[in-house]
């Protein structure tokens, strides 16, 4: 603790000439004109002129912790219908890679989750991607094989109410499970016994996938019920356009403009597939943002 | 009535344990010992009585150690309890830590809970890794590298703290610009008082404190402000009223520490390895010891006779009782270090001041003469990182 001296000692200072900048018994130069304007830096003012003051106010908010939840059914781009063409369709974040990822921050955030959850509770059944039951809390990854095709996600080929049903597209939108019965059904003779016929195989097929699929109906009423269960199970669509890459309007315009330039096909294929990877890449983080924003809303619902 | 204006701050040593093994270190052995959730619950009810028997309107809860980080679980509890227990007061929360366990979530934990980081880096990697080791004697720098672009993402405003040496007091300058170069803006320099000076070793400390000045000025003259605790508080003394002794340090009265045991004593420095009697000022079950307590606040708080005369007094920091006990062993005794260093800087400070003034920077001005810039230059600063942020996202 106590030092040897190495010959310092204490010395009062006898003589010390007064420095010329102001004390605090002078004037305050603060207030004089001169002073002015005040001396923002550059860095900042370019920063509030580029991205705008609202804009630098709702990002600097963005720091805060999310009040809101990021996965409300509203948001999640369903129902999603399907297009007979696939030309210019934007690429979607796999259901592999997407629980991968999902899985990862749960767990990170102390989550047990148990994947492919059966949930059934108050008239909704379907199978949950990962769901901690000691938490009550979980997510569905919402692909064209986990969302129902009643209302969640439409088929191009799916036979719409009202109208006659096409055997031929019916046996498209079935499979070959049905095929079978199918065939026995295209058999009856009379016109409106054939229709209702093929009316219940679709409804037998809806039912099935009912169970282990959630639907648009279902999501909606889990969402309203969530604050009074106090359980939170996200909807995190892959048809959510916020999480969409590649395809014409995803790659930055100016990047695009750079590479139609490049004359070779075969580099300005390379470059092109660069561009999707970073658009894919941008994506993931898109998407790992608001699974962390979502766990963080959760924790202010008492979670 | 409340005194509106009065603050009191506690540091709670959570735990005596620590991941590092830093040279100059006060606090003590490293031991696995660290409080529990009886302590804290025991602490908050005691401080939170004590701010309100004192009548203050803010309360400065520090988290300290040994490295606070290793009990981010009860750091977290003792926060909570806090904001949950505290009535009519404001509550604030800083941390001291060495960084290593700074992660992503852990930045966003205790940004949520608001709660100021100041990090301990003592500059240069080269100087980080031999003053701060590892317990195995390997150099810490390397993971710190990893850990300040997200503190700094987290908490832009965080302060650093570089404790300087005799073995780095040749290097100073060179620190300090490698931690504004890393994108700290509030730098925080303290000597290791209870090192064995020598003259050499302060004329070292002079000539790089000299070069430092010079680069500081640029930076002024440049628009780039920053604070750097050794230039900006000794021009501050000028600039500013002169505080009262009993507004400077109140040790023990306005501020105090809680080892993990409840003991307490007048100030970190003081707590070591929590098992000198002679220093604790009482216990957070029994309440504080008032005479003990009253007596060590009165000795710091004197004149010093070794200082009758000196043209500088109202500006030096040797009313720091815990520089004057760590330099000496006394806390009412000036120590020689102290007065050195002092006698080195004050000029120094002086001739920044006179440079810039002369030059009517406005940066200068307004940093030390208008009680707005604090908080102006606090939101520039998040204005300048958000920018930063959303153009590394773009």
């Amino acid at each position: 603790m106590s030092q040897q001296n190495n010959n310092l000692e204490v010395k009062p200072v006898k003589r010390y000439s007064s420095p010329q900048y102001p004390s605090y018994l002078d004037p305050d130069p603060s207030c004089l004109p001169e002073a002015y304007p005040y001396p923002f830096r550059h860095k900042a003012m370019l920063a509030a002129a580029t991205l705008g003051f609202s804009g630098l106010l709702q990002s600097v908010s963005a720091a805060e912790p999310a009040k809101t939840n990021p996965f409300i059914v509203s948001s999640s781009g369903l129902p999603y219908r399907s297009s007979p063409y696939g030309t210019g369709r934007p690429s979607r974040i796999s259901d592999e890679n997407a629980r991968k990822l999902i899985d990862k921050i749960f767990k990170e955030k102390g989550f047990v989750l148990q994947p492919n959850f059966k949930y059934k509770k108050g008239g909704i059944e379907f199978t949950a991607s990962g769901y901690d039951p000691a938490k009550k809390i979980g997510y569905l990854y919402g692909t064209w094989n986990t969302l129902d095709h009643a209302d969640a996600v439409l088929s191009w080929m799916r036979p719409r109410k009202g109208q006659p049903i096409d055997a031929n597209r019916l046996k498209y939108f079935l499979g070959k499970e049905y095929s079978k019965q199918l065939a026995e059904a295209t058999k009856i003779a009379d016109d409106a016994e054939r229709q209702k016929a093929f009316r219940a195989l679709l409804e037998d097929k809806e039912r099935k996938e009912g169970v282990t699929r959630l639907s648009l109906k279902e999501a909606n009423i889990l969402e309203k019920r969530a604050e009074k269960e106090q359980e939170h199970i996200a909807l995190i669509s892959q048809f959510d356009r916020r999480f969409e890459y590649s395809g014409s309007g995803r790659i930055d315009s100016k990047e695009r403009e750079k590479i139609m330039k490049i004359s070779d096909p075969k580099e300005r294929q390379a470059a092109f597939k660069l561009a999707r990877g970073k658009s894919a890449k941008q994506a993931m983080k898109k998407l790992e943002e608001a699974v962390r924003r979502y766990i963080e809303w959760t924790r202010t619902q008492g979670i | 009535m409340k005194n509106k204006f009065s603050t009191q701050s506690v540091a709670l040593h959570l735990t005596h344990n620590c991941n590092l093994r830093c040279s100059y270190c006060y606090a003590g052995r490293k031991m696995a010992q660290s409080m529990d959730r009886a302590t804290i619950d025991q602490i908050v009810a005691f401080s939170l009585n004590e701010a309100e028997r004192r009548q203050v309107s803010q309360l400065d809860v520090i988290f300290f150690g040994g490295e606070p980080l290793l009990e981010l679980e009860l750091l977290c509890y003792a926060c909570d309890k806090f904001i949950t227990q505290a009535s009519d007061i404001n509550i604030s929360f800083s941390l001291s830590t060495n960084g290593l366990l700074l992660t992503p979530e852990t930045l966003e934990t205790l940004s949520q809970k608001r709660i100021y980081i100041s990090v301990s880096i003592d500059g240069i990697p080269d100087v980080q890794d031999k003053q701060r080791p590892l317990p195995t004697g390997a150099g810490s720098s390397a993971f710190l590298l990893d850990v300040i672009p997200h503190l700094l993402k987290w908490n832009p405003c965080a302060d650093v703290r570089c404790v300087v040496t005799p073995h780095s007091a040749a290097q100073l300058d060179k620190s300090v610009q490698w931690l504004a170069a890393q994108g700290f803006a509030y730098i925080t320099t303290a000597l290791d008082y209870s090192a064995g000076w020598t003259k050499s070793d302060l004329f070292v400390l002079k000539e790089a404190l000299e070069r430092l000045a010079d680069w500081y000025c640029r930076k002024m003259q440049a628009g780039e402000s920053l604070y750097l605790s050794c230039f900006d508080e000794r021009i501050s003394t000028r600039t500013k009223e002169p505080l009262q002794c009993s507004e400077r340090c109140a040790i023990g009265i306005r501020q105090y520490s809680i080892a993990p045991s409840g003991n307490l004593y007048p100030c970190v420095q003081f707590v070591q390895d929590d098992t000198s009697d002679k220093l604790t000022i009482g216990d957070i079950w029994q309440g504080f010891d008032e005479t003990k307590r009253n007596a060590i606040y009165n000795c710091a708080a004197k004149d010093k006779k070794e200082c009758k005369g000196c043209k500088v007094k109202e500006r030096c920091s040797s009313w720091c009782a815990c520089a004057n006990w760590s330099s000496t062993g006394k806390i009412d005794a000036a120590s020689p270090v102290v007065c050195e260093y002092e006698r080195i800087i004050i000029p120094i400070a002086d001739t920044i001041g006179n440079r810039l003034w002369k030059n009517r920077s406005k940066t200068f001005v307004h940093k030390f003469y208008n009680p707005a810039f604090p908080v102006l230059n606090f939101a520039e600063q998040l204005i300048i990182k958000e920018a930063d942020n959303v153009t590394a996202e773009q």
